[in-house]
């Protein structure tokens, strides 16, 4: 005759199995649920038909002017060249037209450059939890960092300054609105890619000295890096309308 | 345990993670005020700049083409070629800030205020001073971000490659050349709204360091910015793409 099981035992091990398959259950509902919460947040942002309609506006419009401002500069180079064969024939009229309008029209920033300088880039620190005692944009990028560091390699003596794809003008102002940083008017996006033109050693000495200001950035945990000498540094023209001067 | 005291415990349990559920269920569905509203206005703005831009690309193609057309015009005519160049040079002159520029505009005064200066500790005051260039600087940008076309400091012209820099709490320095920080006259020609809205964040900092910042409006179109004071400007590093140097 078989020994009959140990009620207790029965039940014990029931419940036991009971608990863990609901356990189960609720873990895996809770995660599914949160997901599917998430999932529906991001559908809301990306899906909104206004914002959707805006965005693809915006982006035919940005592509449109890529193309624009392409035509543009091989507009531009057709233009100097024309000028340099007429002011060639200018010459015996009037003898120095040609180089006065060259050299103005680097001092203005209009031209494309090239020469010997540094690049480096800059960008918000990837610090996750800002370090005690820290405000927390001491972690961004500032419009004020920008201009600091474009004064700086001013100072020692750069001939031309360009950040990411906008070039430092006479009216070329620097400034933060709301949480964008904007350029001679245009939005630019993180990071910060510096190009100056001039004495290499002076300007990476100028940035890299001792409590300099790349030490200051660092000592905020911006992310950095550092300036690489080039002998042949490009920078673009400017492609502004100098506030309205000039018209 | 009788068999009906097992099922109402499986059944109860049951309800227990159904309930449990709903609950979990409820508790994170998405706030539907989270709308991009912020978004559409952020892409909305973006949209209005960037169609701006397109128009002035377009003006910009419209008026080189046709300096293109008249240089191309007047190749056999080396009288008109260089009234053409000359017209050129002029506004290109002017773009470099090498030209004076009169119009309506702003000056801004930055002088030493003894009232505050009275109140203030006098470490603290050294201190912010030293600050002085980094915040002028700030102020030629914010000029130049608000629609100015034309700035002088204290007789010095802001161009391309100018700077200003503190050498110490009394010495300053525009354009590499030493200027008193007593007081600072900066004169605009520009949009004189525009400038006055960007210049108004800027009180309180100079306060800080015991001085007072004050905006004057000149808008009957008599403000005069002289041309950048030194023609001899050499570029010993930079040359135009194609070119070996100036």
């Amino acid at each position: 005759m078989a020994k009959k099981p140990n009620p207790r035992i029965k039940l014990t091990v029931s419940l036991t199995l009971i608990s863990v398959i609901l356990g189960l259950m609720l873990s895996m509902q809770y995660k599914n649920t949160r997901a599917a919460a998430q999932f529906q947040v991001d559908e809301a942002r990306v899906y909104d038909p206004r914002a959707q309609y805006t965005a693809d506006q915006l982006n035919k419009v940005k592509e449109s002017n890529s193309q624009f401002e392409a035509e543009l500069e091989s507009l531009k180079k057709k233009m100097f060249e024309l000028e340099e064969k007429a002011g060639d024939l200018a010459k015996p009229e009037s003898p120095d037209l040609k180089e006065e309008l060259s050299k103005y029209r680097v001092m203005s920033g209009i031209l494309p450059l090239k020469g010997e300088g540094i690049t480096f880039t800059i960008d918000d620190s990837t610090v996750k939890d800002v370090p005690k005692g820290f405000p927390p944009d001491f972690l961004i990028v500032h419009d004020s960092d920008l201009m600091n560091i474009t004064n700086e390699l001013l100072i020692a003596g750069a001939e031309a300054v360009q950040i990411n794809d906008q070039r430092i003008s006479s009216t070329t102002g620097i400034i933060c609105i709301g949480p964008v940083i904007k350029i001679n008017g245009q939005k630019i996006n993180r990071p910060y890619e510096f190009r100056a033109v001039g004495n290499r050693d002076r300007l990476e000495a100028a940035l890299t000295m001792k409590n300099g200001i790349l030490d200051i950035l660092r000592y905020r945990t911006i992310t950095i890096q550092p300036p690489k000498k080039s002998l042949s540094v490009t920078i673009n023209g400017y492609s502004g309308d100098f506030n309205g001067l000039g018209k | 345990m009788k068999l009906n005291s097992k099922i109402s415990l499986v059944l109860v349990a049951a309800l227990l993670g159904w309930m449990m559920t709903v609950q979990f269920t409820s508790i994170n569905r998405p706030k539907l005020e989270s709308s991009p509203a912020g978004d559409t206005l952020q892409l909305t703005t973006e949209l209005k700049q960037e169609t701006e831009r397109q128009q002035f690309l377009r003006s910009q193609i419209r008026e080189i083409e046709q300096k293109i057309a008249d240089l191309q015009s007047q190749k056999g005519n080396q009288s008109q070629l260089v009234r053409t160049l000359a017209e050129e040079l002029e506004r290109v002159k002017n773009q470099a800030g090498m030209s004076e520029v009169k119009g309506s505009g702003i000056i801004v005064t930055i002088e030493d205020d003894f009232d505050l200066i009275a109140v203030k500790n006098p470490e603290e005051l050294d201190m912010n001073r030293r600050s002085l260039g980094d915040y002028l600087y700030r102020v030629v940008n914010y000029l130049k971000g608000n629609e100015a076309k034309a700035i002088v400091v204290n007789n010095h012209r802001i161009v391309s490659f100018s700077s200003v820099r503190t050498i110490d709490s009394n010495n300053l320095q525009v354009n590499t050349v030493m200027v008193s920080p007593d007081k600072i006259i900066i004169k605009a020609v520009g949009n004189v709204e525009q400038m006055k809205v960007g210049m108004s964040i800027f009180p309180p900092s100079f306060a800080e360091m015991g001085k007072k910042f004050t905006v004057q409006e000149v808008g009957d179109g008599s403000l005069v910015i002289p041309p950048y004071d030194d023609d001899s400007v050499q570029y010993e590093y930079a040359h135009p793409e194609g070119e070996k140097k100036l």
